[in-house]
């Protein structure tokens, strides 16, 4: 249970396990999203799946962050992080394209990312002095999850993580915007959700698989945009949008049954509340 | 001044006052941004409520998120099957309809499990009643919202913004966030959800959580919320909303850009005493506090 009103939160699940699956399941998508097998159909949903992972660690530094009593300042460090995570993943893969080095990349980024996080953090924690332990450790982690996320969804729709290929199909057409608002929903609102007092870390998980398959999904749709990646007759866009929306109705039914365990009552009926007297 | 500039600035004006005021009342319905404070605090407070607690970050992210994906849905349509921007935008609309019930089904069910405590039961039937009106009023948002960043990349005089239309929607979106969280939220916050204090003291932190949960008859619901807020709160954050866009273009239409800029302080200059004005008389007509 968490408090969500000041303190540290309690977790069944370790944060340095779903740091390892964010940063090792993030990365090896991301790699994997530029192997050329059955027609590069399978790399795209690597890639996309690695950015689910990130998107799930993302979503348990927020948890870990908010506990502390943000309340309304959960989207905001959602906001801020993930401004940082674009910035951190662009400047990673284009130093990387500047040093004739793509393959470094995405470890660029997530570095890059990393840093840019902690020194937000520690003008927050220094200059304005904001008393919360974790504070520094969090935004570096939200920041670098925002960066392979965003990194393994665009990767997703390029068909590699090269800055020639993002530029081309990511940026131009403006879905990096979409990226950059719709990953800030995806890692702050599972958190956002379900804080109170009686807040559940699995249930949050649960919820963070769900917002993360759902962007999986829409990048499925976006991924027409290159219509290159085809094996066999299916498109690689199809393979995203089939497999994002399966795990989404999964997590998501998941979580709705997590939800319905978890409440005071469950009632269908218009029945009036009995307190109010 | 070109008249069919001119033109599609009025139809953007009338797009955005659509958008305005249908999300002003969707969100309503969801209880989302400000006034959702206090239902959230409700339960602690002894009122057991069925309200929707649509907790889907602030309207600014929320609406940024759907206009974002029927913007970047919408342009996938338009370039690729060159498809009529009317349906290509519907269609756009309609995926970001479906990604937005599903958010509100999620955030609902955890603010409300969150709080379980208390004793706040998940009203099933309130929620399922409320996504219908919810889906239906934030499509109508976003194709609109959608429609305004469209006709600013059209190729005519004034207009054809270089910005691709996905990221041209996200800024909408979130703008048209801003605006209804604003604007509207005080109609629902301050006076339907304490209509039982005198209006012009302003809510106390004593008095947070400490909603009226009754209508006219019987228990209210976010349905209740939505029927008052269309009298009101939503038709003003539309024409707000309207306006703001209307005469930000119009006045660089009419004027020019040295010229717009003069003819903007001056209208905001005049909007202020305005506002004062009509504060001033509100508080004194209908206020609780004399001199």
């Amino acid at each position: 249970m968490s408090a969500a009103g000041g303190g540290p939160s309690e977790a069944d699940i370790s944060p340095e396990v779903l740091l390892a699956l964010g940063v090792i399941g993030g990365l090896l998508g991301i790699y994997l999203s530029d192997i050329n097998v059955l027609g590069g159909v399978i790399a795209p949903v690597l890639g996309s799946l690695g950015a689910v992972c990130a998107i799930i660690w993302g979503a348990d530094a927020i948890r870990r962050v908010a506990s502390y009593g943000l309340g309304t300042g959960v989207p905001s460090i959602g906001y801020m992080s993930l401004a940082l995570g674009i910035i951190g993943a662009l400047v990673g893969v284009a130093l990387a394209a500047t040093l004739n080095l793509t393959i470094i990349g995405p470890v660029l980024g997530l570095v890059a990312g990393l840093i840019l996080g902690a020194v937000v953090g520690i003008v927050a924690k220094v200059i304005v002095k904001m008393k919360i332990a974790v504070l520094i450790r969090c935004t570096a982690e939200i920041s670098g999850a925002a960066a392979l996320a965003v990194l393994g969804f665009s990767s997703a729709i390029a068909g590699g993580y090269g800055l020639d290929l993002i530029l081309a199909k990511v940026i131009a057409p403006g879905f990096i915007a979409l990226f950059f608002i719709f990953v800030t929903m995806a890692i702050q609102h599972p958190f956002n959700a379900c804080l109170g007092p009686n807040e559940n870390q699995v249930r949050t998980i649960k919820l963070a698989v769900s917002t993360a398959f759902s962007v999986m999904t829409i990048t499925g749709i976006l991924a027409i945009f290159n219509p290159s990646l085809v094996y066999a007759g299916v498109p690689a866009w199809l393979v995203i949008l089939v497999i994002g929306a399966i795990g989404w109705v999964v997590s998501l039914k998941s979580f709705i049954c997590a939800s319905n365990e978890a409440a005071a009552e469950v009632s269908w009926n218009a029945e009036i509340p009995k307190v109010e007297e | 001044m070109d008249p069919i500039t001119l033109g599609v600035v009025a139809l953007m004006g009338a797009a955005a006052t659509i958008a305005g005021a249908t999300e002003d009342i969707e969100t309503d319905i969801g209880s989302e941004s400000n006034p959702n404070s206090q239902v959230q605090l409700a339960p602690q407070m002894g009122h057991l409520h069925r309200f929707i607690n649509k907790a889907t970050s602030g309207e600014p992210v929320a609406y940024g998120v759907w206009a974002g994906v029927a913007g970047s849905v919408a342009y996938l349509f338009l370039h690729l099957f060159n498809l009529n921007p009317v349906i290509a935008i519907a269609a756009g609309a309609s995926v970001a309809a479906l990604v937005h019930t599903i958010y509100t089904v999620t955030s609902h069910l955890g603010r409300i499990v969150g709080q379980s405590q208390f004793g706040q039961p998940v009203y099933w039937d309130a929620l399922t009643q409320a996504l219908g009106p919810i889906a239906g009023h934030g499509f109508i948002a976003n194709f609109s919202i959608v429609a305004v960043a469209y006709l600013i990349t059209l190729p005519i005089e004034g207009l054809a913004h270089p910005f691709p239309l996905p990221l041209l929607a996200v800024m909408w979106g979130i703008t048209l966030g801003a605006i209804g969280s604003s604007t509207g939220d005080v109609h629902y916050g301050t006076e339907s959800e304490f209509q039982q204090y005198p209006f012009g003291g302003g809510i106390p932190v004593a008095n947070h959580g400490d909603i009226n949960i009754k209508s006219s008859v019987g228990i209210k619901n976010s349905i209740d919320v939505g029927n008052f807020c269309a009298k009101f709160g939503g038709p003003l954050t539309g024409i707000c909303f309207g306006l703001l866009v209307f005469i930000s273009f119009w006045i660089t239409v009419i004027f020019g850009l040295y010229g717009g800029l003069v003819a903007g302080i001056i209208i905001v200059l005049i909007l202020i005493i305005l506002n004062n004005r009509i504060e001033v008389f509100a508080r004194k007509t209908y206020g609780p506090y004399k001199e």
